[in-house]
Parts: C-alpha cells; structure tokens; sequence
C-alpha cells in the first residue's frame, strides 16, 4: 500500500503505528486468510459521451470481520460505485469481489444497505419498515415479529413503531433504515455518505448510535463519507480514494472511535493526535 | 360563515358568469332555440324527461344503463390495465409485447375502429363495452408502465438488499410506489371512456345518456341535448370525486413525503 | 368577505354585459348580393349528382361555388341553423324537423319522390314474410330517416304495436355489418346497402307502396330563407339547374346513370337500377306538389313525429305552407 503520503508530508509517530494489527477487544481479527471480503484488482469503466471513462482503477483490499471501514475521497472519486459493486448492484468490468470466498454475483441479504436518502416504504408504518427483511425471508410471524421489537429498541424507536414514515424526522428515517437493515443479520452493513444530508446535532447523535451498535453487535461496516472528522470519528480503518479514475491512496487504522467507546473520550476530536489526523488526510484528499 | 378563499370565489363566479350570460344571451339576444335553448326551457325539458322519461326509459334508467356500461368496462380496465402495465414497466420483455399495441391503437379514434368492433362482437352490449374498455385501457395502461420506470432504482435495489423476491419486489414495492400514477391513469382512463360513452351508443342502442343525446340532436331538440350534456358533466365530476376519494383513503401518504 | 362578494358581483356584471353585446353585434343582417355559395349535399341519387358530374353549380350559378358533402339530414339541418351552408339537400323528415323546430327555411325543390330506393328487407331464414311477422324480432333502420318514418307508418297501418318489435337505431353501414352477423332480421333501409341485403333478404314493403298509402317520403332541396330572399336569382338558378338535370334522368336514363355513377364510384348497371327506384318530377309536378300536397306532407311527418314524443309540438299548416315554395320553380320554368 502506497506510503508516500507519510513519507512526503507527515512523519507518523509510532504511537499510531502501534495501533496496525491491534485486535479491538477481540471484535477484530486481521488475519491473512480470515478476511470477510477480498476485493481483487477491481476495475469498474461506464460508456461516457466521448467513449469509455474508468471510475475505479486496481482496487485491492481485503475486509476483515468487525472492521469499521470508513472510505474517504474527493466526490466524484467512485467510492459510491465502489459501495455498489460490494451490495452486487453493478458487476466490475474486470477482477473480483469475493465474500467468504464466493464470488459476488447479485445483490442479496447477506450485505445489508443503507441509502443516503433512506427508501423507506411510505405505505408502510415504521414497523413494518422494520420488519420487511424477514418477512420476505420467510421467517415465521412470531419471531420476526420480536425481532422487530428487538431492533425498533435498538435504534430508540420504540415509541415511534406505529407513524408513519412521513411523520418521521430524517434522522429517525436514517435510524429506521440502519434498524431495516441490520435486523437480517447481514455479514456487513454497506452505509452509503447516510448522514450527509443531516443537521449537524441530528448527525452526532446517529454517529454515537452507529459507533454503539457496531462495538455491541461486533458488525462488520462499510461505510462511505466526504467527512474526515466523521471518518476518524467512526472508523477503525479508514481508506482514501483518489480522484478520476478511484485508486486507494491510504489505507491506515486509527482507534478514536474505540477510545470514544472505551474510555468515554467524547473530547477526543479536540486532541492533538485527532487534529494531525484531520490535517493529513485532509491535505492527502485536497492534493487530488 | 365559512370563509371562502379567492380561488373558490373565482370558481364559483365562473360558474355563476356562465349561467348569467347563457340567460343573458337567451333572453334578450333573439338567438334560436336551437342554437341555445333558454335556461327555462333546458330546466322544463329536465322535469319533463325526469317524469315521463324519454323514448320508453326514465332519465334514471338512461343514466343507469350508461353507468353500468362505464362501470362494468372501467372495471375490466381495472383488472387487466393495471398489472400489465406494472409488469410490462418491471418487464422490459412483456413491454416489448404489448407497448406496440397499445401506442398503435391509443392515438386512433374510436369511431374508426368502432365498426370493426360491430363487426366483430355484434351491435349489443359487447361491442359497446369493448370500445369503453378500449378507450380507458391505453392511458391507465401507459401511466402504470411510466409509474414503475420511475420508482427510484433505491427502491428496488434497497428490497433485493433486504431479501425481497421478485414477486414480493412486484407486490410489496413496485405496486404501491406506483399507485400514484396508477390513480392518474384511472382518473384520465375515466374521462376517457365518458368521452366514448356517446360513440359507443351510436350504434344500436335504445337508452343511455350518449344515445339520449345523441337521438335528441336527430330531432333537433337542443334542449333535451343541453339537459343531457349538463347531466353527463355533473356525473362526470362526481364519478372523478368518487376516485379522488378512493386515491386519498389508499395513498394515504400521498403529497407527504 | 363583504368586498370580495361586491367585487365578483361587479365581475359577473361586466362580464355578462359584454358577452350579451357581442350576441347583439352578431346577427347582421345579410343585404348584400352573395359572392360565395355553401352548398350541403348527401349525394342522393337525383339530379344534383347531374348538376355536380356536369360542374353546372360552379359555372352557371356566377358565384363562387362551395359543395360540401354530408351523411345526414341532422348534419345538415345542423350546419343551416348555424349557417355555414346556404343550400341544403334533405329527406322530407329532416325537412319537416327543420321547420318544425323554426329554423328559417325555405323548401323550393323536391328531388325526386322515393319509391322502391328505401325498402324494407327481410333475412331469408328469419322467417319474416310479410309486416305482421315481424313482432318479437330486431329491425335496424337509420332513426329520424326517411327509412325510419316508413317503417313506424308501416307498422301503424297493419296496426302492428311498435313496441312489440326491437327497433334498433343503425347507420347503413353498421346495418349490413349486424345484418351479416345475424344480429338483426330485417332492416328498412336504402342503397348501397339496401341492394346488398337483397342479396339474401326479400322485399317485404317500400315506400313506393307506401307512398300509394298517402306515405310520401321525398328528397327535399332547402335554403336558408334570409340568403333567398338576397338572392332570388341564385335560387331560381338553382331550379333550372335541377331541372335540366332532371330532363336528363327522365329522357336520356342512359347518359344519367353514367354520370351518377361516375360521381358516386359505382356500376353504371347499379345507377340504372337505382334511377328507377325514384320518381323525378317535371317542372309542372313540380309546382303542383309544392302548391298543394307538400306542405300537408311536411305537416304529416312532423305530426308523426309529435305522436313519438321526438319533437315537442308541431306548428299549424300555415306554418309550413309558408315554408313550402313554388315561386323559384315558377320563375325557372318561364
């Protein structure tokens, strides 16, 4: 993986270093071999007007079980189309994406998603937004049905488990929709930029509750933003894409988000360490 | 006194102009009957046709026999329209079957192929029946297709993520994403086929409000046409309030997303 | 809300008065000699078909000259009231609703009487052999036709109860189509269709029988009376027109038929056939109809047609003597 950033423009103290290969209280486990998603020489190209245009060149990296995957990039870079490609929405134009060792060939429950503007089903209460996941996999009434308790408890919605969607704030739809999608018991949650269009108190607090629910439940989350501090945040790798055509320029672990968890460390965006962080990878993205 | 808005006064101003100038025009511009009947004579020719009927039925029955007419072909519109053009919208296959048909005939008028219909089904109901459904199948048909093409893809792609098949993707999704334009459709499938309903009574009938009409303006007699005209319009906005109705108890978060 | 109902008072007001000033500029007057003639035709077979295969309306009548075809008598009673055409060609029961329901008219000219061209057919194999079987079976004919006034005084004469029989309003067209089908036993109706149902059906009456009943049925020439009375030597030009054409059905059927069916598409053997099925009248059975008889046989139809509830009321027989005229015909033939 390309070092150049820290070679050019920041001397990485070894502190940080340390922090590569560390299991996060057993949920991580980056064993060669053991990856959940391997993802191999990954191109994606789409007919553009003056012929064909690559929007990911080469994307090699593995996804371990219990990894928070924060992908960064200018907008524009294809970590949208890279997100598509792992939900088996599109199919790259060359190389592989394999889960569990099996080649991804459609989209199915097993990789769970959460859109940027939540498709919540308006004909549908909360609820039975909730509830659609095993209720088209053919879960029997009963168990679904405490399933759906069980996840609406989850995301704080309990009280709100009979509006309708309209009636929902767009925070509480992002919460619904994260509810809608873990309650399948996905192998890995794929999370689309899906607080970009939040205010920033709204955003927070879905933050703290995406960061609670993958220490809790030990998920396995991809999660695409152009936030660096929403990235740093959440992230215990965090991945940099370039610009036209998207490579991976960085790939580093960070632990603030276990020390937010862990230690209660809710100032930790004010410390130096963040800070060097922040500035890094803003430059790195910047320089694109 | 409730308060009534601008817009609402302005509509019922036009209304209220229409009739003053229609009286106007009766009472002092020396203008044939039978090219505007008065309001009076209009209103004598309802009372006369509401007591004794015309030609052998009640105003009720001609009515009832032209409602029935609509209803059963607009059912049948209903039941058929609206999952073939779902699916021919899910289905780029089933589109490539039907969507020529239906853009080949939609633009004909109906008169045109009525007498091919005669000649197919005969003069009694079947033929009038086949032309109204003709008549209502092509715009519910294609807005149901236009409804399903425009259902966000996130939709879709958000129940295949969830585990949804492609029936239930059809049933659970597709469908009511769609009602919206499926409503559209139904609502202009509806003025539709009333525009149809006096052709479809051309031919052979013996009651109903198109062939009362119709039979009238043979004898010249405009006001019994003007009275006809009148009802057909009045039970037009009330049969499109009825599916105004049904639309907002169904798409009950219509406008609200 | 007081302000806002005073407002659209004031709307209403000003809106009708205008509306109502227009109607009253509309009606001028015409006064002014014709430079354009609208003449609505139903390509009946008589002497317009001669006049229009021999372009006699456009070079003797010294106008400019417009022929539009109609499909009916209401069309054309319809395209008179609103004036869009100035002559109109019609069957007597057309005419008789024209002049009962007061539109300014004037009947100048009969084409011909009808005789065997409308017929009553019977569906061989319906079973029908003569008026009194048709009770319990479907009969199309065109409503508020000539064909359509026969049949009813048909059946009134044999003392058949109409309502005993369906009868079902149909365009000649869709006549043969439900004739083919079966879906109808017998139609009263005239050509083309007519002669093709006679292919498999009987003549079971006409109006040619009828018409020796005191049933006259007629193609009538009409005028909107204000154009007439600006234009006398147009109308009296009209006349002598038709009854050259006349002479030439009653003395060289030969040429007649050529020329009509010329103008229609349609065998010249068929034409023939046709011609012989009216009665074309001379200029002094001419005059003698519309001096005597017509008016009471307009008057007829239009008292037939109270009897069936179509029109309201039907207006005295001064009514219609004043609307039946012979005086174009007096000045043509002198």
């Amino acid at each position: 993986m390309s070092d150049t950033w820290k070679e050019k423009l920041y001397e990485p103290s070894d502190e940080l270093i340390s922090v590569e290969n560390v299991n996060f209280k057993g949920q991580e486990s980056r064993v060669e071999g053991e990856e959940l998603i391997s993802i191999n020489n990954v191109d994606l190209s789409y007919t553009g007007n003056t012929g064909p245009i690559k929007a990911l060149e080469n994307i090699n990296f593995n996804i371990f079980p219990g990894e928070f995957i924060c992908v960064l990039g200018p907008s524009g870079c294809g970590k949208s189309t890279l997100l598509k490609i792992l939900a088996g929405f599109i199919q790259p134009t060359a190389g592989s994406v394999k889960l569990d060792g099996e080649e991804i060939k459609g989209t199915d429950w097993h990789r769970g998603v959460v859109f940027q503007n939540p498709p919540l089903y308006e004909w549908f209460s909360v609820r039975t937004n909730v509830a659609f996941g095993p209720k088209m996999r053919g879960v029997p009434k009963e168990e679904y049905e405490k399933l759906t308790e069980e996840y609406l408890e989850k995301v704080n919605l309990s009280e709100f488990a009979d509006k309708k969607i309209y009636e929902l704030s767009g925070g509480m739809k992002q919460r619904v929709s994260i509810a809608r999608a873990l309650i399948n018991n996905p192998e890995i949650l794929l999370m689309d930029e899906p607080f970009g269009a939040l205010d920033a108190l709204t955003r927070e607090s879905v933050q703290d509750l995406t960061r609670k629910i993958w220490w809790e439940t030990g998920k396995t989350i991809f999660f695409i933003t152009h936030d660096v501090e929403e990235a740093l945040l959440l992230a215990s790798r965090v991945i940099v894409l370039s610009r036209h055509p998207g490579k991976v320029i960085e790939d580093i672990q960070v632990n603030f988000s276990r020390q937010i968890i862990e230690e209660g460390a809710t100032d930790i965006k004010f410390s130096p360490e963040f800070y060097k962080y922040r500035e890094q990878l803003l430059r790195l993205i910047n320089s694109q | 006194m409730k308060k009534w808005s601008t817009e609402r006064i302005l509509t019922v101003g036009t209304v209220v102009v229409v009739f003053v100038v229609w009286f106007l025009v009766t009472a002092i511009g020396n203008v044939s009957e039978t090219i505007i009947p008065s309001p009076a004579s209009v209103w004598e020719s309802f009372v006369d046709v509401a007591k004794d009927g015309y030609k052998g039925h009640t105003l009720l029955q001609h009515l009832a026999t032209s409602l029935q007419r609509l209803v059963i072909a607009y059912l049948l519109v209903v039941v058929t329209a609206v999952p073939l053009g779902l699916l021919s919208g899910y289905n780029s296959k089933i589109r490539a079957i039907l969507e020529p048909i239906v853009e080949f005939y939609r633009p004909l008028p109906p008169l045109a192929y009525y007498t091919i219909l005669v000649l197919w089904m005969g003069i009694d109901e079947g033929s009038k029946l086949a032309l109204l459904y003709l008549a209502g199948f092509a715009p519910v048909y294609i807005s149901c297709v236009a409804g399903v093409i425009r259902i966000k893809e996130d939709y879709i792609n958000g129940a295949k993520t969830l585990g949804a098949n492609k029936w239930q993707i059809f049933f659970y999704v597709i469908f009511p994403a769609a009602l919206t334009d499926v409503f559209t459709g139904l609502r202009t499938a509806l003025g539709v086929e009333y525009t149809t309903l006096v052709a479809a009574e051309m031919v052979a009938a013996t009651a109903g409000m198109g062939w009362l009409v119709l039979d009238a303006s043979n004898y010249l007699r405009s006001d019994i046409v003007f009275m006809g005209v009148i009802i057909m319009g009045i039970t037009g906005i009330l049969l499109d309030r009825i599916i105004r109705f049904v639309e907002g108890k169904v798409i009950h978060w219509k406008g609200r997303s | 809300m007081k302000k806002k109902f005073l407002k659209l008072a004031a709307v209403v007001l000003t809106l009708s008065l205008t509306a109502s000033a227009f109607t009253g500029c509309g009606k001028k007057k015409e006064t002014g000699k014709a430079t354009k003639v609208t003449i609505g035709t139903l390509d009946l077979v008589n002497g317009d078909l001669i006049a229009q295969y021999e372009k006699w309306y456009e070079t003797e009548l010294g106008v400019e000259v417009n022929i539009i075809k109609f499909d009916s008598g209401k069309d054309i009673n319809s395209a008179i009231a609103s004036g869009s055409i100035d002559f109109g060609q019609e069957g007597t029961s057309p005419a008789a609703l024209a002049i009962a329901n007061g539109l300014d008219v004037q009947v100048f000219w009969i084409g011909d009487i009808i005789g065997e061209a409308e017929t009553l057919v019977a569906k061989n194999g319906s079973g029908i052999s003569s008026l009194k079987d048709l009770e319990g079976k479907k009969i199309g004919t065109p409503f508020a036709s000539t064909a359509h006034y026969s049949l009813l005084n048909a059946l009134k004469l044999e003392g058949i109860d109409e309502n005993s029989i369906e009868i079902l309003d149909l365009q000649p067209d869709d006549i043969y189509a439900a004739w083919q089908r079966g879906d109808i036993d017998a139609a009263y109706v005239w050509h083309p269709v007519l002669a093709k149902l006679l292919e498999d059906g009987t003549a079971i009456t006409d109006s040619a029988q009828l018409a020796q009943k005191g049933i006259v049925t007629a193609d009538t020439n009409i005028v909107r009376r204000e154009f007439a009375e600006a234009n006398p030597e147009i109308v009296t030009k009209f006349v002598e027109l038709q009854l050259k054409a006349n002479d030439v059905i009653n003395n060289d059927s030969d040429k007649a038929a050529e020329q009509i069916a010329s103008v229609l598409e349609i065998e010249k053997t068929d034409a023939a056939e046709q011609i012989t099925q009216f009665e074309y009248l001379t200029a002094e059975e001419e005059i003698d109809y519309l001096e005597n008889s017509f008016a009471e046989t307009l008057k007829n139809t239009a008292d037939f047609l109270v009897e069936q509830k179509s029109i309201k009321s039907a207006p005295d027989l001064e009514t219609f003597q004043d609307k039946v005229t012979a005086e174009y015909v007096k000045a043509a033939s002198k």
